[in-house]
């Protein structure tokens, strides 16, 4: 009998994907009048509002269901991206009576678990020059608040290879969704390449990082959230007894994200962040950090153009986790890092360019890092690969005289 | 799992059909999944098995697409095949019962003497679920470990069975017929 209700169902799944639910529906007929999406304390119309819970390409199916005939199907569809976007537990559809006559309402209710667990890995990569990287999180979402921790070795984005724990705590939204508080606690033990080693003070290089950051970050309009906090970071020395410097600094943030929606998808993405060390925060050091980014994407079908610029400038005497860094797996890709500068700059400016056809992507990277008082070199790479969501496998080549050195690059989140 | 209390069965010299006044398949979870508009198609069996009670000799499945429109309060049947038949506009005893007389099972070659036992089985099933269960890749294993590894509860299934004779049965006017 379980034979029977199997094939019965396979070949009823068969045939019900192909038969049209709108042949059998008899509200099909029946035009959209409004589309919400809600869950426990929120809920959005995607047709008017630009909620940034959803997706820009989920809200935008979701809102062009409004003016359509009613598609059961295509409303099932929808519930089921819905339920993997958000995590749910359930999604489902409920459909109303509209306003008018011949027209209904459409009620996706979302029900997110109260607690649930996630793993992921924000990064792993390996690039040809400086190694692996990468990092494990485990994240325990209670009420929605966030509780991660993990573990991470990443010898790709500063100067140093910094291996150890994280430990994060984000609170459930504040103030109406309007604000969040996020307390992250990291202790890392450092390794420093040799080429590094050579270039800076014995002093400078520390042997040990620990990370104290509470920050809150709070939503001033749609597309513009601030952000402020602290850093309290413990340098342990390199010479057994010697007492751990200080670098504590107040942060703060600037973040500008707008989706521009018509024929083509865009977006644009500006961004302002300052970490300031002073004495008055028992700080060993006192500096200044600015770092500003412009991102600004464009998306029509499969073509994806992707300009990413940004500029830094270090000022006072900060330790060497703050310096600013090119030739990695994010800029000037196929330059090492140590060969352009091996304790990184004070200064820093780069552009990114990539277009992507489907998962092929190109890219031309340039930038220049020095130190204040040096002067400017510009330099560029190309590159070529493959990116489908978060992998990304390329090839790239820094553009040199007389030489043309390739460097594989392949991994996620980068 | 739910059982009319009798089963009769209607016979017109060419088919036989199940007959159960009593049986009531538009409520509880399938009627709260058609009311949210959606379509609920109901699938059925009917198992015709020898004398021993385990031989089965003719199977005939059966679905029907149910609906429910949300403005006017009646249901919509549709049987699919290669020229689907619809009714529209049908109370919930109307779209049952025409449904059931769609659940038939052909009686050629049945010899008027011979014991044989008539099983019918009915379930629910949500477009849905089926489709969950097939991509554009072909069939999910996760859908399919999904579907069975749910509680079924919830599910309604009804399944009767009766032991007849051919010559014991009064004969009905045809469908076509009438």
């Amino acid at each position: 009998m379980k034979f029977f209700w199997l094939s019965s169902l396979l070949v009823g799944a068969l045939l019900a994907a192909r038969s049209q639910d709108s042949e059998t529906n008899v509200n099909s007929r029946y035009t959209v009048e409004t589309v919400v999406v809600s869950g426990a304390g929120w809920s959005t119309s995607p047709a008017v509002d630009r909620d940034h819970k959803l997706s820009s390409g989920l809200r935008k199916e979701i809102a062009s269901l409004v003016g359509e005939k009613l598609n059961p199907a295509r409303l099932d569809e929808l519930a089921r991206r819905l339920r993997k976007e958000l995590r749910a537990r359930t999604v489902e559809q409920r459909v109303l009576r509209g306003k008018s006559p011949e027209y209904v309402q459409v009620v996706f209710q979302v029900e997110v678990p109260a607690t649930r667990f996630d793993a992921s890995v924000p990064k792993f990569l390996y690039q040809g020059e400086q190694g692996w990287s990468g990092a494990i999180e485990g994240t325990a979402t209670l009420h929605d608040n966030g509780f991660t921790a993990g573990v991470v070795s990443d010898g790709d984005e500063l100067v140093e290879r910094y291996t150890g724990v994280v430990a994060r705590y984000e609170s459930q939204p504040l103030i109406g969704d309007r604000a969040r508080l996020r307390f992250e606690f990291a202790s890392y033990h450092e390794l420093w390449n040799p080429t590094a080693v050579s270039a800076a003070d014995a002093s400078e290089l520390y042997r040990t990082r620990q990370e104290f950051q509470p920050v809150l970050s709070v939503r001033v309009a749609r597309p513009l959230e601030l952000s402020f906090g602290a850093s309290f970071e413990s340098l342990g020395q390199q010479m057994p007894g010697e007492a751990p410097l200080a670098a504590n600094a107040v942060v703060a943030g600037a973040r500008y994200h707008e989706d521009l929606e018509g024929a083509s998808d865009q977006s644009v993405e500006a961004d302002y962040d300052l970490r300031a060390g002073s004495r008055t925060l028992a700080s060993d050091y006192a500096y200044s950090r600015h770092r500003w980014e412009f991102r600004y994407r464009l998306t029509h079908g499969k073509h994806q153009l992707l300009d990413d610029g940004w500029g830094g400038v270090l000022l006072g005497q900060a330790p060497l986790f703050e310096r600013f860094v090119l030739g990695n797996s994010t800029s000037l890709r196929g330059w090492d890092k140590f060969a352009l500068d091996p304790l990184g700059g004070n200064r820093v400016v780069h552009n990114t360019v990539e277009y992507h056809y489907g998962v092929l992507q190109v890219f031309c990277d340039t930038g220049a890092i020095w130190d204040s008082g040096q002067a400017v070199v510009a330099r560029s790479s190309v590159g070529a690969g493959l990116r489908q969501g978060v992998f990304s496998l390329a090839v790239a080549f820094p553009l040199r005289d007389g030489r043309m050195d390739p460097v594989f690059m392949v991994g996620m989140n980068y | 799992m739910g059982h009319a209390a009798t089963m009769d069965v209607a016979f017109d010299g060419d088919t036989l059909r199940p007959v159960m006044p009593d049986i009531h398949f538009l409520t509880g979870r399938a009627l709260e999944r058609l009311k949210d508009a959606r379509t609920v198609v109901f699938l059925s069996q009917i198992t015709l098995l020898r004398e021993d009670h385990v031989t089965p000799f003719r199977r005939m499945p059966q679905r029907s697409y149910v609906s429910y429109d949300i403005w006017e309060g009646r249901f919509k049947v549709t049987i699919p095949g290669v020229t689907p038949e619809s009714r529209l506009g049908l109370t919930a005893a109307q779209a049952e019962a025409w449904c059931m007389e769609n659940m038939t099972v052909s009686a050629l070659g049945l010899a008027p003497e011979q014991d044989f036992w008539m099983r019918f089985d009915l379930r629910t099933a949500d477009p849905k679920d089926l489709a969950g269960i097939v991509s554009p890749s072909g069939i999910s294993i996760s859908g399919l470990i999904e579907l069975f590894s749910r509680k079924t509860d919830g599910e309604p299934h009804w399944a009767m069975e009766r032991r007849l004779r051919l010559a014991d049965l009064r004969r009905s006017p045809s469908r076509r017929n009438r």
